[in-house]
């Protein structure tokens, strides 16, 4: 336990690190709002009011949280078998995909408890389903993870609008391109307010996926090929194997969330569900270094900068998609500080 | 070329350097002069590339001074080849990409290198006869192997018209036998036509017949200076270096060779028709006929780059062989994964553990269980207590001198890292060992521990497969020898019964008078 002690002392000086760089791009982004004539100081105010200064807004944090958690958790697994999966946005589709076909499919014929559990593991499969050709087309042919999850990623995307504009189209949605409803008996609990119980699940699957990397065997020779894939080959690791298990569990995750994201908050299908959660997934691992119990955090904050980015329309005339800038410059920060690190 | 030639070029006053609370230089009292070849001996880690690295400014001293023609100077590296003073890395400062001429070009300062191209050309060549260094300025650095890279790098220096002390760090570490001739050849040139040399160097023997002055460094001192009046002795800089009581164990290879009977030992490997490929499926090696016993060591001679790697990463079964079989204890392993020759106890030493072998962070003991010391777990996790506890009480670990093994694998020296590998590899007392290059680079002293622990292995019943370029090292550590060389093997050898004149010329030039 000696990690995890060291873990938790450096935790505080690591965060007040994180805490001066994220201050800086806050900063930046203060000087951008300026120059578009807003009032940095009432805006920054209204996002926090909003945001963390409600009950419903501390929902909608938690709610945005969820997907965010997985998908930057997965992108930590395939990570630390030096795998770039950037393919969290497919995975995620297919894996939302998959999760609603399950649920027009079970509709009210058994109970509750069965049906979400076949509904997430349909999305799991999803997801593993999209992870795992990038998988085999890594392990097979040795092509590049990193374009084939993004190639993937529009391709799922394609296929997402064909279902939802032909064989799953809602009949009674005015030729919307949208699915039906889910049965309510297949949408996740509630715990407080509109939060499901889907946050919680997210995190202990973080946390289960850290204690697995960290501590298992598994994990060891997880971490050894991210580290050195050659050395793990002289260790007689089979390589291969691990990465596409790898693969497997990063897209499995995305898929779970695809799933969570259908049965607790959108409760159908659209061609926009879930846009960009798979890039903002992959931001929240990479700002947290791929330690899976750090992108805990990092996925919490861009949920908290994405409901906020909301305000930022209402309050300042500016788009919401403005705050995409500021994530960029806190990602940029992070990534400064980690070069900072590693030069020392 | 100015001064006199009393004067010396490049002198230092109680150079010191410290690293937080290490002291890796202290007091160090140098004077460099023209026409003269100064070595400075020590093992690895006596702190020779920290001296040198503040001689060219690289490092900032924390005390004393360095005076150039007299004056002290504050040293940059531009101070540096304004001053004449050129440096012979030993991780070359090439580009890969470029050719001879374009690096060179490239680190002319500005007003030479302004001049015509064909005038920089004809310099290069003139330069590369006069001191015997054959360089073509067409091809690329990429094509070219260790010791025509040194050549380039040491043409550039000669190149700088200003240059007149050149320092070389570790030159000979990258060179055959035949090329370390040439070089030492090379250097009593350049003395003559009045250039200064510093030679930083563990390989004594090499210096000891060019050198003018020799120093010793150890631990970051230079505990004794002699000059070539007062005579070297070999035994007694040995003994400087090594400190006294290494110096005093004498090796006794000839009685561990007679623990080897090969009419009693039990075969471990075995060898048919057994061709190998390399990256590009060429046979690099062809027809590979061989059996190795029980405690017993079969030394394979051949310089280097010529299929040594391909051929234990292929026993190892890194790679597949292109045809012939492979048998470990009469069982057939020719299509076995390395898992289970690992398991079957085969072990590999890589000649290049850096690129092999370690993890970025990770520590000594998360590297040790890897295909080492056995993993014990608790419940789905590892039990990593334990393994230190048992880590720290191995005999092994301490005897090879594997530093603390909570430290990272990473932040050790190339040397460090060389000893804990093979502590690694010979932790599980391997049926058989495949070690490349398992002393290179290593100073005196660890070269015997290194062997010693090979000889133990062998006492034990472990057969190992050395690879090396080192002839002594093979005479005296072989049962038998091969040489591998136009991508064939040749042999077997009894080195008593054969010289080392005849196994260099095999390793040139393969077969000629056979």
């Amino acid at each position: 336990m000696s990690k995890l002690k060291e873990y938790l002392k450096t935790l505080p000086r690591r965060l007040g690190k994180t805490a001066a760089v994220v201050g800086a791009a806050v900063v930046l982004f203060a000087v951008f709002l300026l120059c578009q004539g807003v009032n940095p100081l009432s805006v920054y105010a209204n996002m926090i009011a909003s945001t963390l200064g409600t009950s419903y807004g501390i929902g909608q944090v938690l709610i945005k949280s969820t997907p965010f958690i997985l998908i930057a958790v997965g992108t930590c697994v395939s990570a630390k078998a030096g795998l770039v999966n950037v393919g969290g946005e497919g995975q995620f589709a297919m894996g939302a995909l998959f999760s609603v076909t399950a649920a027009l499919f079970i509709g009210d014929s058994m109970p509750s408890f069965f049906g979400i559990v076949l509904m997430m593991l349909a999305g799991m499969i999803g997801g593993a389903f999209w992870s795992g050709l990038a998988g085999v087309f890594k392990v097979k042919a040795n092509m590049n993870e990193t374009l084939t999850t993004l190639i993937m990623n529009y391709i799922a995307y394609q296929i997402v609008s064909y279902f939802v504009f032909n064989q799953l189209k809602d009949p009674d949605s005015f030729n919307w391109p949208q699915t039906s409803e889910i049965s309510e008996s297949l949408q996740l609990p509630r715990i407080w307010g509109k939060v499901t119980i889907g946050i919680v699940i997210a995190l202990l699957a973080a946390v289960l996926i850290w204690l697995m990397i960290s501590k298992s065997k598994w994990g060891y020779s997880l971490r050894v090929i991210g580290g050195n894939a050659n050395a793990a080959l002289h260790a007689g690791i089979n390589v291969q194997k691990v990465q596409m298990i790898a693969m497997l569990i990063s897209g499995a995750l995305a898929g779970f969330a695809g799933a969570i994201e259908i049965s607790g908050v959108e409760e159908r299908l659209r061609q926009t569900t879930g846009v960009n959660y798979g890039y903002l997934g992959f931001l929240a691992a990479w700002m947290a270094w791929n330690n899976p119990a750090t992108a805990i955090f990092t996925a919490v904050v861009i949920g908290f900068l994405s409901v906020a980015g909301n305000v930022l329309e209402i309050s300042s005339a500016l788009p919401s998609s403005a705050i995409q800038i500021l994530m960029a410059l806190v990602l940029l920060a992070i990534l400064w500080k980690g070069k900072e690190k590693k030069s020392a | 070329m100015s001064g006199s030639a009393t004067a010396p070029i490049l002198e230092t006053r109680d150079l010191t350097k410290k690293f937080g609370n290490f002291t890796a230089n202290s007091g160090i009292n140098l004077k460099l002069y023209r026409s003269s070849i100064h070595a400075v001996c020590g093992e690895n880690g006596a702190g020779k590339s920290t001296m040198m690295k503040m001689l060219y400014g690289i490092y900032t001293p924390t005390g004393g001074e360095i005076l150039i023609d007299g004056t002290s100077t504050k040293m940059t590296p531009q101070k540096a080849i304004q001053s004449g003073i050129g440096m012979v890395f030993q991780d070359f400062r090439l580009i890969p990409a470029f050719t001879a001429f374009e690096n060179i070009l490239m680190a002319l300062p500005k007003d030479e290198a302004r001049g015509r191209r064909k005038d920089i050309r004809k310099k290069i060549i003139e330069i590369s006869q006069r001191y015997n260094i054959p360089v073509d300025p067409d091809q690329y650095v990429w094509e070219m192997d260790l010791g025509q890279r040194q050549r380039v790098e040491i043409v550039k220096v000669l190149m700088m018209s200003k240059t007149r002390l050149l320092i070389f760090d570790e030159p000979t570490s990258v060179l055959t036998y035949n090329e370390v001739k040439a070089f030492i050849e090379m250097l009593r040139k350049l003395r003559s036509d009045g250039y200064s040399i510093v030679l930083i160097t563990h390989k004594l023997h090499e210096v000891i017949s060019c050198a003018d002055v020799i120093s010793v460094l150890r631990h970051g001192v230079i505990t004794d200076t002699v000059t070539k009046e007062q005579g070297f002795d070999k035994n007694t800089l040995i003994a400087k270096m090594m400190g006294e009581d290494v110096a005093d164990r004498v090796m006794n290879y000839a009685e561990a060779k007679r623990s080897f009977d090969p009419e009693k030992a039990k075969d471990v490997l075995v060898l048919k028709d057994y061709c190998i490929s390399d990256d590009h499926n060429r046979c690099v090696i062809k027809d590979i006929n061989l059996t190795i016993k029980e405690g017993e060591i079969l030394g394979v001679a051949g310089i280097s780059g010529r299929g040594q790697k391909e051929f234990v990463e292929t026993l190892f079964g890194l790679r597949a062989p292109q045809s012939g079989t492979l048998e470990l204890e009469g069982a057939d392993y020719t299509h076995k994964g390395i898992h289970s020759r690992i398991d079957a106890g085969v072990a590999l030493i890589s000649e290049d553990p850096k690129r092999d072998n370690v993890v970025p962070g990770m520590s000594i003991y998360e590297h040790m269980v890897l295909a080492g010391a056995p993993i014990k777990t608790k419940g789905l996790g590892i039990d990593w207590s334990i393994i230190k506890t048992e880590l720290d009480k191995s005999t092994l670990v301490h005897t090879l001198g594997v530093p603390n093994i909570n430290r990272e694998l990473e932040t050790l020296s190339g040397g460090n890292i060389q000893r804990t590998m093979l502590a690694r590899a010979i932790l599980k007392t391997p049926k058989l060992l495949l070690a490349s290059y398992p002393s290179r680079g290593l100073d005196i002293g660890t070269v015997e521990i290194v062997h010693q622990t090979l000889l133990e292995l062998k006492k034990k019943g472990g057969a190992i497969i050395l690879i090396s370029e080192d002839l002594d090292e093979l005479f005296n550590m072989s049962d038998r020898l091969c040489v591998i060389a136009d991508n064939k093997v040749y042999g077997e050898f009894i080195p008593e019964q054969t010289t080392s004149l005849k196994i260099g010329e095999l390793m040139l030039g393969g077969h000629k008078d056979e």
